[in-house]
């Protein structure tokens, strides 16, 4: 078998082939309608489908940037809650710190009355040593001598032995 | 000249003995006489020896009144010495009446002068006699 016998019979065999008659096709308007009718009702699903993935895809981007915008707007609440709650611990702290001036103010004072106070004790004490009966001041003075005489809780003169 | 020398001595030992007047006061005069100027209720007899400071206390109202007190008891009669402490310059008397007795209290300051005087009704009894 060469190639020239190989080529030879397949010509011949198309030739033969073209002589046999050809089936008549087949015209089937309903059949035609209906595939078309399929073929619009695909393209139409197809475009349904396509634009609710679209649609999709926006409502999840819409979603995503409200989502964002929430955030950003509860940062921004929560910054202005910080802020406002910083403004009522300075303000806490301010009257703490006047408060505390009040509070030491009130103890310098009460620091000076009792001063005062202990100063006039002392020179209450002070002054009852200095009219304390005579004779007491004798016997302390000069406590080796016992002293004769009793004398009345009374003393009459001038000046401070 | 040499009679000089004796005069500046002498006018010395004056200064002398002046500056140290008050180490010689007589403590028992001066509280005697400052008790019969009160006695005999005499401001310029009490306060003759007082010192300066005392002399503004002193008036003549209490001097009525402690005379007045001692009047009380009688006659005055003399002062008798019971304690004394010549470094703080006290020196304490027994002044006797007719009918009782007081002590008298005196200081005596460095400048020979009566610093305090007082005198304190002695009770009935106790009295030295």
């Amino acid at each position: 078998m060469t190639k020239r016998r190989l080529a030879s019979l397949s010509l011949a065999a198309t030739l033969a082939m073209t002589a046999v008659p050809a089936a008549p096709a087949l015209a089937d308007g309903a059949a035609s309608t209906r595939n078309i009718l399929i073929g619009g009702a695909a393209a139409a699903l197809l475009i349904i489908n396509h634009n609710k993935k679209v649609h999709e895809k926006y409502a999840e981007y819409d979603r995503r940037q409200a989502e964002t915008q929430a955030q950003a707007n509860n940062a921004e609440a929560a910054y202005e809650s910080e802020r406002s709650a910083y403004a009522h611990e300075a303000a806490l702290v301010s009257a703490y710190k006047h408060e505390v001036a009040v509070q030491h103010s009130e103890v310098m004072s009460l620091r000076h009355q009792l001063a005062m106070s202990q100063s006039n004790a002392k020179r209450l004490a002070a002054q009852q040593t200095a009219f304390r009966p005579l004779v007491a001041d004798a016997r302390v003075t000069n406590p080796a001598p016992a002293p004769r005489l009793r004398v009345a809780n009374v003393s009459y003169g001038w000046g401070t032995l | 000249m040499r009679r000089a020398v004796p005069v500046l001595g002498a006018v010395a030992l004056a200064i002398a003995a002046a500056a140290c007047s008050h180490d010689r006061a007589d403590p028992q005069a001066l509280a005697g006489g400052a008790t019969r100027g009160v006695y005999d209720a005499d401001f310029a007899r009490t306060t003759q020896n007082f010192d300066g400071a005392l002399k503004l206390q002193v008036t003549r109202q209490t001097i009525g009144q402690i005379s007045d007190k001692m009047h009380a008891l009688g006659a005055l009669h003399d002062l008798k010495a019971t304690t004394s402490d010549p470094d703080k310059g006290r020196y304490d008397y027994e002044a006797t009446f007719d009918k009782g007795a007081m002590l008298v209290q005196i200081r005596i300051d460095p400048s020979g002068k009566i610093g305090a005087y007082r005198v304190s009704p002695v009770i009935a009894g106790t009295a030295a006699r």
